[in-house]
């Protein structure tokens, strides 16, 4: 990032090879719309850039680009319906749907809407905490530092949304 | 609000987040699972699903990425390097502004931008303002597409002597877009023809339709460069509203104070 804020924009590249996975887990998690994470990604790597110089290197990169995705995501969906979350089901790979009978595969598709269903029920809030700390590895206190919230409200929130997961997967959810 | 885990005893929200802790660090065996149900028995049950809606969670699969998102990225980085060498001009030639305000960095780009163009005698190119042209321009600024809407805006900059449905819909790109991007870049792209007063006046009325904090910044400092006292009214009633970020509205008043 040192050589970009020196004007070396080719650098950008490596970071997009490196991160963009990340961050499309990330917006896919939240979102669970494959078409609207690319586009939010470019929107990350569009503010990397034109906000490049507020970046100290006194922190660790990846702080400084969730924080800006997060914020991207908080944008994009703070107008419309705040819990805007797509039903649409993720392909399984082809590598895995060869390797499962079709049972598996039934299986595996209805846990993954199921889980998805909980998703896209649980509070936005919750279901980033949850993200982060479970896929983007992140820990308690990156989290809080990012979300301006102390370590025990992101422990909270963690633990409500995977109790409040859990209970409607069980379909005994509180109305 | 009512939560979830109201009906958990103290005891047991410490051991859940024991546990979570645990989980998030990566550091989480059966065995360790085994120890905190025993020493909690009361809270067993919360642990084990804890446990085990964590593990599950791993089923949820993450879909292939598009092929051409690189191409999508690299189209977005060059639009970028060519927008930033524009900006490269000699600086003793600018208009003199006064440079106070580096936290509002955004601002500060999009104006270094209007004073590059105003003072270097900016030279539009070749595909300036026929009208074939700007329809053109114009439908993409409504694609589906982010990408596409910013090079439309970034297109318009090139139009020799724009006509005013395309101020119009440059303002209506600042208080409609969905992305922050275009909105930011419409803010730059008007400004190219800030000497034009239907310009300035479609600046000013995009204030009070803000909510997003980076474009509302960006507007202000915009508006207080341009020392349009025709926003004051606008201004008032931005500040008046509860939406506002209180970063925001510091610097509302500030700009306020200044006209």
């Amino acid at each position: 990032m040192k050589k970009v804020q020196d004007g070396d924009f080719s650098k950008m590249g490596e970071l997009f090879d490196r991160h963009h996975g990340a961050l499309f887990g990330y917006f896919y998690r939240m979102t669970n719309n494959a078409a609207q994470s690319e586009d939010l990604i470019q929107n990350v790597f569009y503010r990397l850039l034109k906000y490049r110089h507020t970046y100290k290197n006194d922190g660790k990169f990846v702080y400084w680009m969730y924080a800006i995705a997060r914020n991207i995501y908080k944008d994009q969906y703070r107008k419309k319906d705040p819990m805007l979350y797509s039903d649409e089901l993720s392909e399984v790979s082809e590598k895995e749907s060869e390797d499962m009978n079709m049972e598996e595969h039934i299986e595996s598709t209805e846990q993954e809407a199921l889980l998805k269903k909980a998703m896209k029920k649980i509070d936005p809030e919750k279901r980033e905490a949850i993200v982060l700390s479970k896929f983007q590895g992140l820990k308690y206190q990156e989290i809080a530092a990012m979300a301006d919230v102390s370590e025990n409200a992101i422990k909270a929130r963690v633990r409500r949304g995977l109790m409040e997961l859990r209970s409607i997967m069980e379909g005994t959810e509180l109305e | 609000m009512k939560e979830i885990d109201d009906f958990l005893s103290n005891e047991c929200k410490d051991a859940s987040d024991e546990l979570t802790l645990k989980l998030n660090q990566g550091n989480a065996s059966a065995e360790d699972l085994e120890i905190l149900c025993l020493k909690h028995p009361d809270c067993e049950k919360t642990l084990r699903e804890i446990f085990d809606t964590w593990q599950k969670l791993d089923d949820l699969k993450l879909p292939k990425e598009s092929s051409d998102r690189r191409d999508r990225f690299y189209k977005m980085l060059g639009d970028f390097e060519k927008e930033n060498q524009e900006k490269v001009v000699p600086i003793s030639s600018a208009r003199s502004f006064e440079f106070s305000s580096i936290l509002k960095f955004a601002a500060v780009l999009v104006i270094g931008i209007f004073i590059g163009v105003l003072s270097a005698n900016y030279t539009p190119g070749d595909s300036n303002g026929d009208n074939g042209s700007n329809t053109s321009i114009l439908t993409s600024m409504v694609s589906a597409s982010t990408t596409e809407r910013l090079a439309a805006v970034q297109s318009i900059k090139s139009i020799d002597s724009p006509e005013d449905h395309v101020f119009e819909a440059l303002y209506q790109a600042i208080i409609n877009d969905p992305n922050i991007n275009v909105r930011l870049s419409s803010i730059e792209a008007i400004l190219h023809f800030a000497d034009q007063p239907a310009a300035r006046s479609k600046l000013i009325k995009a204030l009070v339709y803000q909510d997003s904090p980076i474009v509302q910044m960006t507007l202000a400092e915009v508006v207080i460069r341009l020392q349009e006292e025709g926003a004051i009214e606008e201004l008032r009633e931005l500040i008046k509203t509860n939406q506002l970020h209180p970063e925001v509205k510091m610097q509302l008043r500030e700009t306020l104070e200044s006209l």
